[in-house]
């Protein structure tokens, strides 16, 4: 199945996202082994220079690490994953509070309407 | 590269042609089966009429298979070098004389293949019907009296029969050659046309056909125009030839030259519009 | 490394309409370029000069050097919108012919290709469908280790799931020093496996960029864009 992808942004970046989230939440593990380039675009359906840009850029930010031996592997340093995670969480929250102010919604009345979502589930 | 097309080209037509000389094999065999029983003997009302009926069918049969075959060879070229098949032909990492070499050779292989069966159909039913109401047997009178032939037909034609034979045979290859080059360059210039290709082909053969027909017949006045004007017409004031083969081998020969210089024009110009001149719809 | 074609001043005149204007292109090395442009933009005309099915009227064309020939022909692996196939033949028989003109062709991944899409290989191209003509015809070029891929709407008549079979085979075979052009009108489908889109109209290059260059800059989708630059 390809992954989803929105026709608007830039696909490199949205396979990054992609890519980290596959990491935080434990499809591939810390220190285990990425699939290559070309078996990564087939999974995802998109040209392997899109995917080979993104997997530099994550490079880049340390989260996956390439040996000369083995491949590119999930980086081992665990905070470097929570911290992403954490800054993803962020992200998220930080439109998700814009989306719902354009709404009309305070600050205040968002955060009970979470609490009151949160309770439901 | 050549030698893979012509295998390909052999392997993907040989299945029609085949089938033509199949059948004209077939006709041939009921017509020496029917010469060798005394069917023809009996007195049967209209017998005669029937007899002619069965000539006319049969050689109609002939002819038709031969041009079936033609047209076979003809067709082919057309449709897998200029229709769609033409994509999968004109990609192909070759030359276009190579494309052309190809399928011109084996064209002339078939034509050949079946003017020998047209030949083999007529001469065996000739032996059977000559042994059968006649009595005769041909091919034995022949073999037996062999070197009398030899040396009757070296003092009427002035050339000895083998050398006869194979000017004879050099002469059928390049006229069938000919034959499939025309066609070949009217499918060609045929696609000059912006549309209606095959009629445009027609056009052009029909023109090309006409064109040669004035050659030939101018031609023919050659051999005699020469001897015309030989010192010995002048001498005697009238021109004759010393035997047959007087007239007839020269005629041949320039024959033969006319048909290698235009196959040889033909085949250029073939060749120059697959490869310069392509435009495939 | 020189560019894998460059086409210089191509023009091709049909009687009195102007198919390719005076069109200038440089095809680079290890690219998936999507040949875009409505119908009757000159898609079709350009791709059939690059492979020497048509004679331009003016122009240069040259892949790794050579114009269109025999030399060119050896390594551009092409697929028309249409169906060359002569009946009378085996889909084995099909594999062979193309294994003995084509040095480049690797006879293991044709039949593995058309196991995957349950064609058998003895069947007789006369009784297989429309869609799976296409198919063959496909695997046929895609088996090939050519420097230029040149498909001409190669999603446009087959089912959904051999559609994604094909974009992954295409991504599979993707090598760094082959490019794939791809003409289609489905851009949807497949702007997220290109690396470069070629916009086509009237016979003329509009656009050559990155995709991402695109998404970037004007912030909607290769789609999007292309509707909006041809809207009437």
């Amino acid at each position: 199945m390809a992954w989803n992808l929105s026709a608007d942004k830039p696909i490199y970046s949205q396979l990054v996202e992609i890519i980290q989230i596959q990491i935080i939440s434990g499809r591939y593990k810390a220190g285990d082994r990425l699939p290559s380039v070309r078996e990564l675009a087939a999974e995802a359906s998109v040209n392997p220079n899109t995917m080979q840009k993104a997997l530099a850029e994550l490079e880049r930010n340390a989260l996956i690490i390439t040996q000369r031996t083995s491949g590119r592997i999930v980086t081992e340093d665990t905070e470097l994953i929570q911290k992403t995670q954490s800054d993803l969480a962020n992200e998220y929250i930080r439109n998700f509070f814009h989306t719902m102010k354009e709404l009309g919604y305070s600050a205040e009345e968002i955060v009970s309407l979470v609490k009151e979502m949160a309770e439901k589930e | 590269m050549l030698k893979k097309l012509f295998k390909y080209e052999w392997k993907h037509f040989w299945k029609i042609p085949a089938s033509i000389n199949i059948f004209l094999g077939i006709i041939t065999f009921i017509g020496v089966i029917s010469l060798a029983s005394p069917f023809w003997s009996l007195d049967l009302a209209g017998i005669d009429i029937m007899l002619g009926l069965s000539i006319f069918f049969y050689v109609l049969a002939i002819a038709a298979g031969s041009i079936a075959v033609t047209v076979c060879v003809a067709v082919r070229y057309y449709k897998n070098v200029y229709t769609d098949e033409g994509y999968l032909t004109n990609t192909l990492p070759v030359t276009a004389r190579q494309i052309v070499i190809s399928k011109l050779s084996v064209g002339i292989l078939w034509s050949i293949i079946t003017g020998a069966v047209v030949c083999i159909s007529v001469m065996s039913l000739i032996y059977t019907a000559m042994l059968s109401y006649e009595d005769v047997d041909i091919i034995y009178e022949l073999l037996h009296e062999f070197p009398e032939i030899l040396i009757a037909f070296k003092e009427e034609m002035g050339i000895s029969l083998p050398l006869f034979l194979f000017i004879c045979l050099i002469q059928l290859l390049l006229n069938n050659t000919f034959s499939i080059l025309k066609i070949y360059t009217a499918i060609a210039l045929g696609q000059l046309f912006a549309r209606h290709k095959v009629a445009g082909a027609i056009i052009w053969y029909i023109g090309e056909y006409v064109v040669f027909e004035i050659i030939t017949s101018f031609m023919q006045r050659v051999p005699s125009m020469f001897n015309i004007f030989s010192p010995f017409a002048f001498s005697t004031g009238y021109y004759y030839y010393d035997s047959v083969g007087d007239y007839l081998v020269p005629s041949m020969l320039g024959s033969i030259a006319f048909s290698l210089i235009f196959s040889g024009a033909l085949y250029f110009l073939t060749e120059h519009m697959l490869k310069n001149r392509l435009n495939l719809d | 490394m020189e560019a894998l074609a460059e086409i210089r001043g191509l023009t091709k005149v049909y009687g009195n309409t102007l198919a390719v204007n005076n069109l200038n292109l440089v095809i680079p090395r290890g690219r998936i370029i999507g040949l875009l442009g409505p119908n009757g933009s000159g898609k079709t005309t350009l791709i059939k000069m690059i492979n020497g099915l048509l004679t331009p009227t003016a122009g240069q064309i040259l892949i790794n050097g050579f114009a269109p020939g025999p030399e060119t022909k050896a390594r551009i692996a092409y697929l028309p919108e249409r169906t060359y196939l002569q009946s009378g033949m085996k889909v084995s028989d099909l594999v062979d012919f193309f294994r003995d003109f084509y040095a480049d062709f690797n006879r293991d991944k044709a039949f593995t290709m058309l196991s995957a899409l349950n064609i058998p290989f003895t069947a007789q191209l006369k009784t297989l469908s429309k869609g799976t003509k296409e198919k063959v015809q496909l695997i046929l070029v895609m088996s090939r280790d050519a420097d230029l891929f040149i498909l001409d709407e190669p999603i446009a008549g087959v089912d959904p799931a051999a559609r994604d079979y094909i974009l992954k085979t295409i991504i599979t075979n993707y090598n760094e020093n082959a490019s794939i052009l791809l003409s289609t009108h489905l851009i949807s489908d497949i702007e997220n496996i290109l690396d470069e889109v070629i916009f086509i109209r009237e016979g003329q290059v509009l656009t050559h960029m990155p995709v991402d260059q695109i998404r970037e800059q004007y912030g909607q989708s290769v789609d999007a864009y292309f509707r909006g630059v041809f809207a009437c």
